[in-house]
């Protein structure tokens, strides 16, 4: 077993000069929270793309994450993919056994994205500066600890209608405001996990800091954004058959705040609350007066997760269940009434992974299924007003490729993706959407050595976005909230496509440093033979980043 | 290698082995420098006999260091002082990345915490508790202040002042801007980033600090020399960067500079609004004539400050037109302490400064009031006046230019045999403060005041060059002895006597105006390696301000002839002009008495104590304002001609008719306040966990004070009975007591993890109880007396309120309540982490209120209490030489 674990080090170590790797983003994990003001904040790309071991990841949560599902960064040069309890099952006990050597990347970036083919209340454009650390590294022989840092300023410009950072997550209740004013959010992001093994039993703490703080820029109609989100998980491990197979079990606490503000201090503003599909709670703030809006979750989740190595082919396989309780409140009071959402949560994953024509390709398939549904009460009402059933289910598989003695390499990615929304009202007018997406994705990028030290790679992504099901044509949607619900549900049900281009080059430094340029721009555009609504936005949008990294190992 | 608290230093040899000798027995920290390498501090017990051995393992970073103490020392002791203190360290400073002073102060038992930045202003109150705010009437400038105003802040040696420090309106002011008068100095000029330590000492201070009643807060900035690091620091509100750079010029000279700047937006988004710091220090140190004792004979430490802080509220003209307020205070102190050793063991330092600061600030607003009799005059005595009213734009400048001329003469000498050191020490100050700004300044035909009785007259600018300035001076002695009694154990006895003279004149050769005798004592005693317990007692004073002891006159003026007519030609105003002198000659130092009892009980040598600390601080003639009343005679006079038409005003003729009296409270600042604070103190700080790399810490305070004022009040009815000739007299009552109770905790956890450098903080501040309450009489037979129409006061005995002849005066008495003002209890947590970064950098990360939590609104029974939101931001150092190297 030994010996193996080191042939597939080395293997890694070998593919890593070429290839290094990256990949399934959030695929084991829950999808990461890619809307409105996440999907330029903390995107994943960069040094973290490719981990899901993250504390912070949402439970009882599925966000309607918008058809631009390439990663954002090119993955060649990228750190190793890694599977196990730690890094796919998110079981920071195993950390201790899945850790072999120091690596550390600092990185910053620089990005956005422009065009009007989006959702209405995601941003009408973005740009974003981010530094970020991840590193891991053993401490003697028992202990091990992995940590990542992001920050990220982002100005929104145009900016957003939605006072929330989240405005398309499973929760029905979104406030927006009728204006669209430049917005700044400053976002960090610390995990950090700590692993420690004694004989065949490892215990692990992992906790995570997400906040974001933002403002609009110069307007007569100020808002605030505020949000914080710290977790944790503590994780047990026992390691079987001399350490081939390992089982974890572990418990996740997440929380979730989030303030938002409006002042009116100017211009009057017409703030919407939207409950779902039902009427919502719509009015005029005049000039002078103030909307707070607050939002307060907590989730909990237990999992199992295994892994081991059989016949030079590693695996790894986790189960979790999980429960979300969230309020939402507008009143300065001791105990305001609120609108809450309850959502269960049912996730499991699983991964392979192997080393194939001696060590010279690597080669990982992965799947994730997740349900989660949810009920909605109004604070005015004594029964539920709506309800999700959401589910996705992923596979996706990579390979790495490097032929020895060649200084030619490759990578190719291919991921099909189902997502199954059920959501509707249980109000008067019962509107209800079902749609079932399908997501395909191709992904290559060729990598050639240019000199001993100097890699290139260029690479074309390509993804599809088509779905089908039942829901209200948007115009009979209830006037008010037309244009922002009927909106969204045009946009999802409208087929789309984005075509991706990547470049990226790779300097080494020195035999433990190199350091790292990834490019990317793509482009998304509704697919012209699909069907087409009313309320169906016109035009592309498109986003590019680019980055630079110093990898330390 | 240094003994902290102690002369014992020494320098290594060159296999890095050194020794120290005639260490006292007991607990001490051992402190190893070396450039390059992290500071180094070991607990250490030294044992009545025999020797102990120590090896230190130094790091290029302190955060590789096991053990690192990234909070206060709770049983540290401020250099050359045996009171209780707390002790910040670099490494605390730097890991908890605060803007200014004041948010390294928060790691004080019973300081509650703060947002990071330059938000509004920031004072310290050492050992106090707010307490009401609602009837402040006879208060003046508050307990807050009052409190604050007792810190004594001390800066490389040499203390500031804010005692000429003249940016106020005063009571009668109905513009307010920011500003420190009356209390401590803003500590936001003072950024957190240049400061090497912090020595907060609560309890009783050596007899060598003056001018203080709460405790003392001794900073050492960054100096000598020291590897270049800049930083970096940003949060959604605060950015600021600082550099910090020594440099060793031959064997004995160094040469330090240190800057800071940094910008806070104070609502971003919502207002253009913001503060902004500029602070740095040059400094030189020179070092001649060769070692003694690790130290060269001849020191001199010659430091240039200087800041610059600004808060800027801009006009908003489509939300407040004609609204706007700045502050810009700056500073400028150059200071030179001189340290000469002699042969025989006596050590002769001098230090002297002068500190010139200079404060600008405005404040402009759209007022609107009614047509009302108006007069300039700046002199006693009757005029025609003129009417002025409707809206205009105010402006008030307050310029002041405060000096402060510091000297001190100290000799010491310490001598040591077996089993016994002893350290004489005297000295004597000299101090003088002046203001030569040009004052409060508006143009008379637009004053920042609107409300006008026809009594209390309009202000009247004043030229603060023409105050006259304030001498101090003091002399000061005291003694420390360790000696090792009951076999061995040591015995530390500090005790001293200071004199602080407030001099009558403006210079020092003046006559003593009041004198201040102040014996301090502070006796430990460490009966074993495991229990140190501790007492000490003493008398402090605090020296008058300057506007305390000069205070604005007041105009009060009496309208003799209101005539308006419709016509502006025919209108007539008559008004008589007062000036009334509120000085009070017979204005002396209030003094406080400081007792406190202790005990320490260290864990060994894993590290960990516990402390206990019961405190009792009395302060007595504390300054505020006694509103004595008095009379103003007003004329009545009849006209010549009342009808209307005429083109023409009419004149009045001579002599009047007849006159009345009108009462008048003069604000006269006195010794009336007493100031009573208790409390108990303590912190834990458990041993590491060596499989967690995890401590724990737990420190809190419980304090009550109670401030008792022997001024009057009057129920808020003196206003009525001033404008109402017909009222023959009204209530008064006697001041009320108010009270304060809080107790604060603060839940600390520390992982550090040296092998990857990095240390994680949590903190949990809970406050379960914070209590205000007024203690006064509110029933109808509380009253203590009355006022006549001649300014009179007449007591009436407890036995015959009831009388039917005291009818009128039974008046419930208004705006004060009696009940107790509970506020919420609830908890609070910031966040640190701190890690290095490849080629000698830094990361930090902070935020403060992580949760984003509310706090609590109001419920029955209870205040509100809602909590800053949620602030998070990082600071980058990064260190030039080591990417150099």
């Amino acid at each position: 077993m030994i010996v193996n674990r080191r042939a597939r080090a080395q293997a890694h170590r070998g593919a890593s000069r070429w290839v290094a790797v990256g990949l399934l983003t959030g695929l084991l994990a829950p999808p990461a929270a890619t809307t409105a003001h996440a999907q330029v904040a903390i995107e994943p790309g960069g040094a973290s793309a490719g981990f899901s071991w993250s504390p912070l990841a949402r439970i009882g949560e599925l966000p309607r994450a918008a058809p631009l599902l390439a990663p954002a960064s090119p993955r060649a040069f990228t750190a190793a993919p890694r599977i196990g309890l730690f890094w796919s099952g998110r079981n920071p006990a195993g950390l201790a056994w899945e850790v072999e050597s120091p690596r550390v990347e600092l990185g910053a970036s620089v990005g956005g994205a422009r065009g009007s083919y989006r959702r209405p209340l995601d941003p009408g454009g973005s740009a974003t500066k981010g530094a970020e650390a991840i590193a891991w590294r053993p401490i003697g022989t028992r202990t091990a600890v992995a940590g990542h840092v992001a920050f990220d300023e982002v100005l929104l410009a145009p900016g957003t209608l939605a006072t929330t950072l989240e405005p398309y997550a499973s929760v029905p209740f979104t406030v927006s405001d009728s204006t669209r004013s430049d917005h700044s959010l400053s976002r960090v992001r610390l995990e950090g996990a700590f692993g420690w093994r004694v004989g065949e039993i490892g215990i692990g703490l992992s906790v995570g800091f997400d906040a974001a703080d933002g403002h609009a820029e110069v307007t007569g109609v100020p808002r605030t954004t505020r949000a914080s989100r710290p977790g944790a998980v503590l994780g047990v491990a026992r390691a079987f058959a001399g350490g081939g197979v390992r089982l974890g079990a572990h418990g996740r606490w997440a929380r979730d705040a989030e303030t938002s503000e409006v002042f009116s201090i100017i211009n009057a503003t017409v703030v919407t609350r939207l409950n779902g599909f039902a009427d919502p709670l719509q009015f005029t703030l005049p000039p002078g007066q103030r909307y707070y809006r607050r939002r307060e979750a907590e989730g909990r989740a237990v999992g199992l997760a295994a892994t081991g190595t059989m016949r030079g082919l590693d695996w790894a396989a986790s189960v979790e269940v999980g429960l979300l309780h969230e309020a939402q409140w507008s009143q300065h009071s001791p105990e305001p009434p609120s609108d809450t959402w309850r959502a269960r949560s049912l996730q499991a994953g699983a991964a392979l992974q192997r080393a194939l024509l001696d060590s010279d390709a690597l080669i990982t398939v992965s799947a994730q299924w997740q349900r989660n549904a949810g009920d909605a009460r109004l604070a005015e009402e004594d029964s539920v007003v709506f309800r999700a059933e959401e589910r996705i289910a992923l596979i996706s598989g990579e390979l790495r490729w490097r032929r020895s003695g060649s200084p030619w390499a490759a990578y190719a990615e291919g991921t099909l993706a189902y997502d199954h929304r059920d959501r509707g009202d249980t109000l008067e007018y019962g509107l209800r959407t079902r749609l079932h997406g399908r997501t395909k994705r191709l992904a290559v990028e060729v990598i050639r050595e240019l000199a001993p030290r100097v890699s290139v790679a260029g690479g074309y992504a390509r993804t599809t976005w088509e779905a089908r099901g039942s829901m209200p044509n948007p115009i009979h949607y209830p006037r008010a909230i037309r244009p922002l619900v009927g909106g969204e549900a045009a946009f999802h049900a409208t087929p789309s496509r984005s075509h991706a281009l990547t470049f990226a080059a790779l300097l080494d430094a020195t035999a433990e440093t190199s350091f790292r340029l990834g490019c990317r721009i793509d482009k998304l555009t509704p697919n012209q033979s699909g069907i087409m609504y009313d309320l169906v936005p016109e035009g592309t949008r498109t986003r590019w980043r680019v980055e630079v990294s110093a990898i330390l190992r | 290698m240094a003994v902290e608290d102690s002369d014992v230093r020494v320098l290594s040899d060159s296999l890095g082995q050194f020794r120290l000798g005639e260490v006292s027995a007991g607990p001490h920290v051992l402190r190893v420098e070396l450039l390059g390498y992290a500071t180094a501090r070991v607990a250490i017990m030294v044992p009545s006999a025999g020797a102990v051995r120590q090896d230190v393992r130094l790091a290029v970073s302190a955060l590789q260091i096991e053990g690192l103490i990234v909070t206060a020392d709770p049983t540290g002791r401020a250099r050359g002082e045996s009171g209780t203190a707390t002790v910040i360290e670099r490494e605390a400073i730097r890991h908890y990345s605060a803007a200014s002073l004041a948010g390294l102060l928060e790691l004080v038992p019973g300081v509650p915490v703060r947002p990071p930045g330059l938000d509004g202003l920031q004072q310290i109150s050492l050992r106090s508790v707010p307490i009401s705010s609602t009837a402040d009437e006879a208060l003046g400038a508050g307990h807050a202040a009052l409190a604050s105003a007792g810190t004594l802040i001390v800066l490389d040696g040499i203390p500031l002042s804010n005692n000429a420090n003249l940016q106020t309106l005063g009571p009668r002011g109905e513009l307010t801007f920011g500003s420190s008068a009356g209390g401590g100095i803003d500590l936001r000029r003072m950024p957190a980033a240049l400061i090497d330590r912090v020595d907060v000492i609560r309890g009783v201070p050596s007899a060598r600090y003056g001018d203080l009643t709460q405790g003392a807060i001794i900073v050492e900035t960054r100096a000598g020399a020291i590897e270049t690091d800049f930083a970096v620091r940003k949060d959604s509100r605060t950015t600021e960067a600082s550099i910090a750079s020594g440099r060793r010029l031959g064997a004995a000279d160094a040469v330090t500079a240190s800057f800071d700047v940094a910008r806070t937006l104070l609502a971003p988004g919502m207002r253009d609004d913001h503060s902004y710091r500029l602070a740095g220090q040059l400094a030189h140190r020179l070092g001649r004539g060769g070692e003694m004792g690790g130290e060269d004979r001849l020191l001199l430490d010659t430091r240039l400050d200087f800041y610059q802080l600004l808060q800027d509220t801009p006009e908003r003209p489509e939300v407040s037109p004609g609204s706007a307020a700045r502050n810009r205070d700056s500073g400028l102190r150059v200071s030179e302490r001189l340290r000469l050793r002699t042969m025989r063991g006596v050590t002769l330092e001098v230090s002297t400064a002068i500190d010139r600061q200079r404060q600008r600030s405005s404040r402009e607003a759209l007022r609107q009031r009614g047509a009302l009799p108006f007069t300039d005059r700046l002199t006693d005595g009757r005029a025609t006046g003129r009417f002025i009213g409707g809206s205009y734009r105010s402006r008030v400048d307050v310029d002041g230019d405060p000096w402060l001329v510091f000297t001190r003469i100290e000799a010491s000498r310490r001598s040591s045999r077996p089993g016994t050191s002893l350290e004489l020490r005297a000295g004597a100050e000299l101090r003088r403060e002046w203001n030569s700004g040009p004052g409060y300044q508006f143009d008379m035909e637009f004053p920042p005041q609107v409300t006008f009785t026809g009594v209390e007259g309009f202000d009247r600018p004043r030229r603060y060059d023409a105050v006259p300035a304030l001498a101090t001076s003091a002399l000061y002695a005291d003694s420390r002895l360790y000696r090792g009694i009951a076999g061995g154990r040591p015995l530390d006895v500090q005790m001293g006597l200071r004199f602080d003279l407030l001099h009558g004149g403006t210079h020092w050769a003046t006559a003593s105006r009041h004198t201040v005798v102040q014996p301090r004592i502070n006796v430990q005693f460490a009966p074993t390696n495991r229990l140190r317990v501790r007492a000490g007692i003493g008398r402090t004073s605090k020296i008058p301000t300057l506007a305390q002891l000069n205070p604005a006159p007041e105009y009060h003026d009496i309208v003799n002839v209101n005539w308006y007519a419709n016509d502006p030609a025919e209108r007539l105003a008559v008004l008589t002009t007062y000036v009334l002198d509120p000085t009070n000659p017979e204005l002396r130092q209030p003094e406080a008495t400081k007792r406190e009892v202790g005990v320490e009980v260290p864990f060994g040598s894993r590290g960990g104590a516990l402390t206990f600390v019961a405190f009792e601080d009395r302060i007595r003639g504390g300054i505020g304002f006694r509103r004595t009343p008095a009379f103003l005679l007003r004329d009545r006079y009849q006209l010549t001609d009342s009808t209307f038409g005429t083109g023409m005003p009419p004149g009045i003729i001579e002599p009047a008719t007849h006159a009345d009296t009108i009462p008048i409270m003069l604000l006269q600042p006195s010794n009336m306040l007493s100031a009573r604070t208790r409390g108990y103190e303590a912190t834990l700080t458990l041993p590491e966990v060596p499989a967690l790399n995890t401590r724990f810490e737990l420190q809190g305070a419980w304090l009550w004070t109670r401030l008792e004022s022997e001024g009057i009040e009057t129920g808020g009815y003196f206003r009525d009975f001033q404008l109402d000739a017909d009222r023959v007299r009204a209530p008064y009552w006697d001041g009320s007591t108010r009270t304060g109770e809080r107790l604060i905790l603060d839940y600390r956890v520390i992982h550090q993890q040296p092998a990857v450098g990095l240390v994680i903080t949590a903190t949990v501040q809970h406050t379960p109880r914070e209590v205000t309450r007024n203690i006064a009489g509110t029933d109808t037979l509380a009253f203590a007396g009355y006022i006549t129409r001649a300014g009179r006061l007449v007591p009436v005995a407890a036995t015959e309120r009831s009388r039917e002849e005291y009818r009128d005066l039974r008046l419930p008495r208004r705006a004060i309540l009696t009940d107790p003002a509970r506020t919420a209890p609830d908890w609070m947590l910031s966040i640190q982490v701190s890690k290095t970064l490849p080629l000698g950098g830094r990361l930090s990360f902070y935020a403060f209120n992580a949760l984003d939590r509310v706090g609590q609104y109001g419920r029955p029974g209870y205040r509100q209490r809602l909590f800053e939101p949620m602030r998070f931001g990082a600071e980058v150092t990064v260190r030039p030489g080591a990417i150099v190297r």
